[in-house]
């Protein structure tokens, strides 16, 4: 496994400063480890937005076309029975049943999604690159990349925005 | 952490001019009003659809003022500090109220022509509506009206008047004071509101009943409430006011907004639902009558502009930071609760046919008029930004 550098912050607003100067310098960024959600730092990182949300969309389509045509068959195709002389393909008693199984094919498709995607099991061991960034610091992990010669060393970037370099 | 360059707000909030109501703007919307008057005066001597028109607007306009304050409530109450660089404009517009109560007493001149259980002759022959006589009769419908304006308006004003005063004095004590008045109107305010749509709208068919309609009324009027301040609030940062207003606070009110259109077909649906499905002769005259005919292409007309339309543009996280799909969106809510108030008041009241002639345009165009007159009126008295407030910082920082 390649080496990588790991820098300690003590508080959010030097951790997101620090990756728009880290990112300025072509230093690769892995990730960043904070204790709570930080505001700006996905803007900073140049986060994608995540491609779950259509998966969700999709099987939340599926769990609608599921749940109509699922209670159309079984109350009006296959076994038809008269309830207070309403019509069998009663679509707005069928709406409450779709909404929920919209609602549980787009949760449990989402999850199982994700986990598919990202390889995840159970007992599968945690991909920290250390065990210090699950500390109430704020760390950011980075990739020594093909520097410019003119930029500064990342650990100087580093100290400039009061941070310091830990080792793995 | 002050001394952060984050935190540079200061000179922002300093540079921040207060709301003028221009005098053309104040011309065009003194003309609408006037407008709005002449056609009430002139509908009152001559149709007897100008009532359920009167009607409407009252319940439009003191919908208005209900959703501003209440989204001002709710913020103190969930301790939210997105809102606090905006939260001048909800504030405005509980001065709505004062209009709504102005045209509700009007409504009270012509309870008679609306309202068939002020009928002596209708009572008598009438179990169901003997039944209900205890709360539906002429002199404590017309005592409850001043009782619900009086709710709103001495459990909204504390809210308002310490909002005013810590700008001067930046007391925290204010804050915290408007939190514990602002628990008080939720909970009151809200079953006050619930119970004034039994007593204004549902009583207009008083054999028809559903326990969820004050709901109903309310997920429609608080829609409206924030299309209306949406628009608002892209008005003003077009002409230069409200410069602290960025696209993400913009982005958090299409939130609600799409939220609640979502609310709005969850209570029409379960309303609708449940009284088809238990199919009682009572219950479903209400949607027999809103259901054929042209009253039928308007209900389908209501769900889409409700739900559908604007849900769909909403849908997107591209179109709720982007003026103008919120625009649109808004425009069509606010254009939609209108329908949905026609769809409630009218069936009972004008036959089968739909009307929409001079009266309900000029009745209509006096609503726009008065209700921006008093909201940007009330704007132009106090800082469009709350100086002094602590989460002003974080409201202007607001990043989504």
């Amino acid at each position: 496994m390649e080496k990588l550098l790991i820098a300690e912050f003590q508080n959010e607003y030097d951790l997101v400063d620090s990756v728009k100067a880290v990112r300025a310098a072509e230093v690769e960024v892995v990730d960043a480890y904070t204790p709570y959600a930080v505001h700006g730092l996905d803007k900073a990182m140049d986060l994608k937005s995540s491609r779950l949300t259509r998966i969700c969309f999709t099987f939340g389509f599926i769990g609608l076309l599921v749940g109509v045509f699922g209670q159309y068959w079984v109350s009006a195709v296959n076994w038809p029975i008269n309830i207070g002389g309403r019509p069998w393909n009663s679509l707005p008693a069928f709406m409450p049943v779709a909404f929920e199984v919209i609602i549980l094919f787009a949760g449990l498709g989402t999850v199982f999604s994700f986990f598919a995607w990202r390889r995840l099991k159970y007992g599968k061991p945690g991909l920290q690159p250390s065990l210090r960034v699950t500390n109430d610091r704020f760390y950011l992990v980075m990739k020594q990349g093909q520097q410019r010669k003119s930029s500064a060393p990342v650990s100087e970037i580093v100290m400039a925005h009061h941070g310091k370099m830990v080792e793995n | 952490m002050v001394g952060h360059p984050l935190y540079k707000n200061i000179e922002i909030t300093m540079s921040e001019k207060n709301f003028i109501l221009e005098t053309s703007l104040f011309k065009k919307l003194s003309m609408a009003t006037i407008i709005g008057l002449i056609t009430i005066i002139i509908g009152v001597f001559s149709s007897e659809r100008i009532w359920p028109n009167i009607l409407l607007a009252a319940n439009y306009i003191t919908g208005i003022g209900f959703a501003g304050m209440l989204f001002v409530s709710i913020h103190y109450v969930s301790n939210a500090g997105w809102g606090v660089a905006i939260r001048r404009i909800p504030e405005a517009m509980f001065s709505a109220f004062s209009v709504g109560f102005i045209l509700m007493i009007l409504v009270l001149l012509g309870a008679h022509h609306l309202y068939e259980w002020t009928h002596p002759g209708a009572m008598i022959n009438d179990p169901i509506l003997q039944g209900k006589e205890p709360w539906l009769n002429l002199p404590s419908f017309i005592m409850r009206v001043p009782v619900y304006f009086g709710i709103w308006f001495l459990l909204g004003k504390p809210i308002l008047n310490h909002s005013r005063k810590q700008d001067e004095s930046g007391d925290l004590e204010h804050k915290q004071k408007s939190i514990k008045w602002s628990a008080a109107w939720l909970y009151i305010g809200g079953i006050t509101f619930i119970i004034s749509s039994f007593d204004w709208i549902m009583s207009l068919e008083p054999h028809w009943y559903s326990t969820i309609f004050g709901l109903y009324n309310f997920s429609g009027v608080f829609n409206a409430g924030l299309a209306f301040m949406i628009i608002l609030l892209i008005y003003l940062r077009r002409i230069g006011y409200l410069k602290v207003l960025k696209n993400d606070h913009l982005y958090e009110l299409a939130r609600y907004l799409l939220a609640f259109t979502t609310f709005w077909i969850y209570i029409w649906f379960s309303q609708h639902m449940l009284i088809w499905y238990a199919n009682i002769p009572e219950e479903t005259g209400y949607y027999l009558k809103r259901h054929a005919g042209a009253f039928g292409v308007l209900t389908i007309i209501n769900i889409m502009m409700n739900w559908l339309i604007p849900f769909t543009i909403l849908l997107f996280r591209k179109s709720k930071r982007t003026e103008k799909p919120l625009l649109i969106a808004s425009a069509i809510v606010l254009m939609g609760h209108w329908l949905d108030l026609y769809l409630m008041i009218f069936p009972p009241l004008i036959g089968e046919t739909p009307i929409f002639g001079l009266l309900e345009i000029g009745v209509v165009i006096g609503i726009i008029g008065v209700t921006l007159w008093v909201v940007l009126h009330s704007l132009s008295k106090w800082n469009l930004v709350p100086i002094k407030d602590p989460y002003l910082d974080e409201s202007i920082h607001l990043h989504t």
